[in-house]
């Protein structure tokens, strides 16, 4: 994988982040994993650990549970404890409830229309592509097979979408108090 | 998703289009990039009607990289029109703009914007993110199947 986004070192990022630095804390900025396969769920963990990936890593196991998570309610209603995330990494395939199900939920919801969604998974089928951005995936990954460069995946995913993109909860209007 | 991908740049000031050019052209893998400067512009092109016609010529783009003050037809405008093109609407579209409002952000997203950007104001830190607008956007990111009307 070209080094082109990561050949950029931190301190290159924290220049391009700097007026938001202080509104957004981007180390808190917490990311939600939707995945059935504990596997799966393990590999990324250990990628975040390898990427020296601070951020707080929430799972959940199934796109219901995706959908109570981000409506706020049964054991997930102290936002204090858990707040929505930062950015979405969901996986298509799970029972019952799958990603295509979950993306078509969180789109029609007022509240998340904003929430940046990547679809990480292992399929690498075009019809599975075009149905989730269709259904508004703001972004679509394949998971790599070597750890190494799901590790730098992991790096590039935090970079952009942690740092460098602009999200309205982290933007303010002039007056607003921090 | 490879450097053959095109870039469609939306963008009506002729300094930040240079700006773009420049940062572009700054790296050893250089995605081609198409300019148009309005939206109805970006219409056209998309369409592949006009002086676009020719699609061999001018193929539709793998990314978007659009502003929001454009004369006439505006950014949001063309998105809103974008999402309603049923084989246009899965094109990713980054917003690249000089605003850091929450309401522009706000509707940028509600309309379908993949990503919102602000314009660095730093040469350096233009060519930094759009490093990173390449990197991940045409080499990491998978993009969907697009179709012109015929």
């Amino acid at each position: 994988m070209p080094q082109v986004i990561l050949g950029l070192s931190p301190h290159q990022w924290i220049r391009l982040v700097a007026p938001y630095l202080l509104v957004c804390m981007p180390d808190r900025a917490l990311f939600l994993l939707v995945d059935d396969d504990e596997d799966q769920v393990n590999l990324v963990r250990r990628a975040f650990r390898k990427a020296n990936i601070v951020n707080p890593l929430q799972v959940v196991r199934s796109g219901q549970e995706a959908m109570v998570y981000l409506e706020g309610t049964g054991p997930y209603s102290n936002r204090d404890e858990f707040p929505l995330p930062k950015l979405v990494l969901l996986d298509l395939k799970m029972p019952g409830i799958d990603g295509f199900d979950v993306l078509r939920w969180i789109r029609r919801q007022p509240a998340l229309c904003s929430l940046r969604i990547v679809v990480l998974t292992a399929s690498n089928e075009t019809p599975d592509v075009n149905l989730a951005y269709e259904l508004g995936a703001n972004s679509f990954l394949i998971k790599p097979v070597a750890f190494d460069d799901f590790v730098k995946l992991t790096q590039a995913l935090q970079g952009y979408w942690i740092w460098l993109n602009a999200n309205p909860e982290a933007l303010r209007e002039p007056q607003q108090v921090s | 998703m490879s450097d053959q991908a095109l870039v469609l740049l939306v963008e009506d000031n002729d300094d930040d289009v240079a700006l773009v050019r420049r940062a572009f052209g700054k790296e050893k893998v250089v995605n081609p990039l198409q300019v148009v400067k309005s939206g109805e512009e970006a219409l056209e092109y998309l369409m592949g009607t006009g002086r676009y016609a020719n699609r061999l010529e001018y193929p539709l783009p793998e990314l978007m990289l659009l502003d929001l003050k454009l004369p006439g037809i505006n950014g949001f405008q063309v998105l809103r029109w974008l999402r309603q093109q049923p084989g246009l609407k899965s094109l990713r579209v980054v917003v690249l703009t000089a605003s850091d409002a929450l309401s522009d952000a706000t509707q940028a997203y509600q309309l379908g914007a993949n990503s919102f950007l602000v314009k660095p104001i730093d040469f350096n830190e233009f060519v930094n993110i759009t490093n990173a607008i390449q990197g991940y956007w045409l080499w990491s990111s998978r993009s969907p199947e697009l179709k012109r009307p015929e």
